[in-house]
């Protein structure tokens, strides 16, 4: 047969047609993994990106293909692999936490928990997504300051995104005098809720009386609004209701005591000035 | 009021004063609508400035491409075509022209801005919502505020349904005006007893009206909510009942 043929050594002609098999398979391994690469992350992370990471893939299937292929063309690895084996482990400790980053950062891109310019909060640092990187993730912090985190610890970390969802919910509590009339406040403050573009149509706006408090009785708004906006709303409204209220002369009362004396005397002088029924009574008595 | 204009230019309607003049070599513009005011400097040199009705996804911010609106829930009966005219709010876009270059310079709007949520927070979209009457036939309206959309709702279902609002997306939206009315010519196709779909024609549904400048080129179409009748008691169809648990 001619493929028994031998070139050198050990080495037939049918070993070259395997090796040149195996080197032709790797090459359209290659370029189906890098094709479905190309397609699933393009839109998901940056161009040079993207390419490193082909390059990676395109030369770690080469390197393993050449390793396969050099026994049937009577290569002893033994020494290379002896040699390779120890500097393996060498770079292995060296670099293990690059590449549990890289790593992590893989699995960012893939599970997108979060977006470059989404508003995150990661563990204890709050800001905006500034990049996603291979290794480390950049967040602005609300003060502007520029902050670098590992992608390990990113992953790790809870991640909660304010805006990986369209609306956000705003939850005012807010306590009016036992005097003042909850209907016409719970009006007032519709009507500042309807007054307001930022303050969803849907789902309605829920406001109603949480509790009966000390001092006051304690109301709860509830309300959405798109999630873009969330900051800026919440920081407005609650000031806009608390002036509708003011214009109203409906009272946000301060914690209050009505002390009582075993000196009837005593009682007219310190009865307060915001529990005027209590004083009237006492004149009365 | 919509139109093309040359300078100087002067234009006070209600409570709306819109002005372009000289001043120190530039262009000024100054547009002040219930105190609201804008003032811009016009560098370069333009042919015209254009006033047109817009598609009412801007003000106060561009948030959201859909536009909802909301109407007393009306019954299509099964395989039959029901026609009816709905309005809708409109915001005015002031246009620079110069060559063949247009570029929008100020939106205004005489009507209140209200957004809403359709669908889930998790899935649904952020909508510029709008209540409106349903009428049988073109209602008078007052053009600086509010279009007549022409709403052909086709029901190729073997029951009825109930629809009780429909969302537009903004691309694709083509209106229409002279100096009476803004149109806007829609149908919605009733696909299942969940969804719709909303679309737009190229053409006004009535004659002699000029067609505006297009802020958003068409891209997709949109689906709409439809009401089956029949269902659960307080379900009125999945789609809109997603947001249920969410107030």
């Amino acid at each position: 047969m001619i493929l028994d043929t031998v070139i050198y050594r050990d080495v037939t002609l049918w070993n070259l047609v395997v090796v040149v098999i195996i080197l032709g398979i790797s090459s359209i391994v290659i370029q189906i993994i890098n094709l479905n690469l190309k397609k699933a992350l393009s839109d998901k992370i940056r161009k040079h990106e993207l390419e490193v990471l082909l390059k990676v893939v395109r030369y770690t299937i080469i390197f393993l293909a050449v390793i396969s292929v050099l026994p049937l063309l009577s290569i002893d690895l033994t020494g290379l692999l002896l040699a390779g084996g120890f500097a393996g482990l060498v770079i292995g400790f060296a670099s293990q936490s690059v590449v549990s980053n890289l790593i992590s950062g893989i699995f960012l891109v893939i599970e997108r928990p979060i977006k470059i310019g989404d508003e995150i909060a990661i563990g204890e640092i709050e800001g905006y997504v500034e990049d996603i990187r291979f290794l480390s993730t950049v967040v602005r912090s609300y003060d502007g300051t520029y902050i670098r985190l590992p992608n390990e610890k990113v992953f790790t970390s809870v991640i909660t995104n304010y805006v990986e969802d369209v609306a956000r919910r705003i939850l005012y509590p807010i306590g009016i005098s036992y005097r003042d009339d909850v209907t016409r406040a719970t009006g007032i403050i519709e009507g500042v809720l309807a007054s307001n573009p930022y303050a969803l149509k849907n789902p309605a706006p829920n406001i109603y009386v949480d509790s009966l408090g000390e001092n006051s009785v304690n109301i709860v708004v509830r309300f959405w609004t798109p999630s873009t906006e969330y900051t800026g709303v919440k920081n407005e409204l609650l000031w806009r209701m608390k002036e509708a209220l003011d214009k109203a002369k409906i009272e946000f009362p301060f914690p209050q005591r009505v002390i009582w004396f075993k000196d009837e005397k005593s009682q007219e002088s310190i009865s307060p000035e915001r529990a005027p029924n209590h004083e009237e009574e006492s004149k009365s008595e | 009021m919509f139109g093309r204009y040359n300078f100087p230019l002067a234009i006070k309607e209600g409570n709306l004063t819109l002005q372009v003049e000289k001043r120190n070599g530039f262009l000024l513009y100054m547009r002040d609508l219930q105190g609201d005011r804008k003032e811009k400097l016009i560098g370069s040199d333009i042919n015209q400035i254009i006033i047109h009705p817009i598609v009412p996804i801007t003000i106060p911010k561009q948030i959201s491409l859909y536009l909802e609106i909301s109407f007393d829930p009306i019954f299509v009966g099964p395989t039959s075509k029901v026609i009816a005219y709905l309005t809708f709010p409109i915001e005015i876009g002031v246009f620079l022209e110069s060559g063949s270059t247009i570029e929008l310079l100020d939106t205004f709007s005489f009507v209140s801005s209200k957004y809403s949520l359709y669908g889930t927070p998790k899935t649904g979209v952020i909508t510029k919502w709008y209540k409106s009457k349903i009428f049988s036939d073109v209602p008078p309206t007052d053009y600086r505020k509010v279009g007549v959309l022409k709403l052909i709702i086709n029901n190729p279902l073997r029951d009825f349904a109930e629809v009780s609002r429909a969302v537009f997306n903004g691309r694709g939206m083509v209106l229409f005006f002279d100096n009476r009315m803004v149109a806007i010519h829609a149908q919605m196709s009733i696909q299942s007893s969940l969804v719709a779909e909303t679309n737009f024609f190229e053409t006004s549904f009535q004659s002699g009206m000029e067609k505006s400048i297009e802020l958003l080129k068409a891209k997709q179409l949109t689906l709409a909510g439809v009401n089956k009748i029949r269902q659960l008691s307080g379900v009125e169809g999945n789609k809109f009942f997603m947001d249920a648990g969410y107030s």
